[in-house]
């Protein structure tokens, strides 16, 4: 095994200027800002009076941020900033965007009255052209067997599927397999093949 | 060129040793390195890295700049497709089409200053294959077919039941 620095895409063999890293994530936290403000790009240029492509500067990272601009941006987003400490014993504050987002979880907590799944059938010629659009769903379950098209179709009765509220349980007509898909678990291990 | 045996790697963290941190990205998707090995060591990007990292420090400078912009973009992306909201068109557009058995697969890059990193959206997920320097404003003959072998690589298993999970590391 070799020195496992090496395999860094940051790793200290290389002359690290952490600043640099430093800049990108405060621009980012500026797009971020932007995109929570609802503004385009276009709209903070002209308001601020700046070119587009000094505000495209900015956002990329490509521009040495200044506490100047920094305001100038913030302020015209309707925000004030400070700068903030934090380490493994002080944990990093929330940004805005991070609150909405977890306000906004608690109030859609969804009420279970009906499946909180969604299915459909699909070939594997769909499936792949969904795929192919960026269109695809959070889970496939793929099925190998020959089956015969009829099952399939009485797959879609509603009671061959029950639920809870976060997991899926389907069943398989004329044959012990069944289906259990946990919603808390959408990873890997999900996938799985009938 | 020979076909490459394709494994993907988990992008979960950078600044290793001494400044990592961990890449918390959202449930909906996953990032990944393309391999043509089993060996870490052999992960495209880090090749790639190395290759240009003697002839300038200016670029080994931007890869550091390009891969934490993007790390930190993507733990704000509920889905793959939300990196687009993060980067501005000139900063992150589809730049080819592979083509191989039928199969026209857009491939996208990101630019920092000079770098170029390319990467597909592999279903849900994202893929990230080849880090290049730009020499010239125009995507070489040469290193069309490096995209267009990678990805056919990166394809080599079918998405559809998506196989390809089969080789991740």
């Amino acid at each position: 095994m070799s020195n496992a620095s090496e395999l860094s895409m940051f790793g200290d063999i290389y002359d690290v200027d952490m600043s640099a890293m430093q800049m990108e994530s405060i621009a980012s936290d500026l797009v971020f800002l932007l995109k929570h403000s609802g503004l385009s790009r276009s709209e903070l240029a002209s308001r601020l009076g700046w070119n587009k492509s000094r505000v495209t500067r900015i956002l990329s990272g490509d521009e040495n941020l200044t506490i100047k601009t920094i305001t100038s941006v913030a302020e015209c987003l309707g925000y004030g900033f400070d700068v903030i400490f934090y380490n493994e014993n002080y944990e990093q504050p929330k940004q805005p965007w991070h609150i909405d987002r977890i306000n906004k979880s608690v109030s859609a907590e969804p009420v279970h009255t009906k499946s909180p799944f969604e299915f459909k059938f699909q070939s594997s010629k769909d499936v792949f052209n969904d795929l192919m659009k960026g269109d695809d769903a959070d889970a496939y379950i793929s099925i190998s067997k020959v089956f015969d098209i009829k099952k399939i179709e009485s797959l879609q009765n509603p009671k061959n599927i029950s639920h809870t509220k976060d997991t899926f349980f389907w069943e398989f007509p004329g044959s012990k397999d069944s289906f259990i898909l946990d919603s808390e678990k959408k990873d890997k291990e999900q996938w799985m093949t009938i | 060129m020979t076909n490459i045996d394709p494994y993907f790697y988990i992008f979960d963290g950078i600044g290793y040793p001494k400044h990592y941190k961990k890449i918390e990205l959202p449930a909906g998707f996953s990032v990944y390195l393309l391999c043509d090995t089993q060996d870490k060591r052999r992960i495209f990007v880090h090749t790639d890295r190395t290759e240009f990292n003697l002839s300038s420090a200016r670029d080994d400078q931007d890869v550091l700049r390009l891969f934490s912009a993007l790390s930190k973009r993507l733990t704000e992306c509920e889905k793959a497709n939300d990196l687009f909201d993060y980067y501005d068109s000139s900063e992150l557009h589809e730049a080819h089409r592979a083509k191989f058995e039928g199969n026209d697969v857009p491939v996208y890059r990101i630019r920092k200053a000079n770098l170029r990193l390319y990467l597909v959206f592999l279903g849900s997920d994202i893929v990230l294959f080849r880090l290049a320097t730009k020499r010239q404003d125009k995507i070489s003959n040469s290193e069309k077919k490096t995209l267009d072998q990678r990805v056919k690589a990166i394809y080599a298993y079918p998405i559809g039941n998506r196989d390809f999970l089969r080789r991740v590391l």
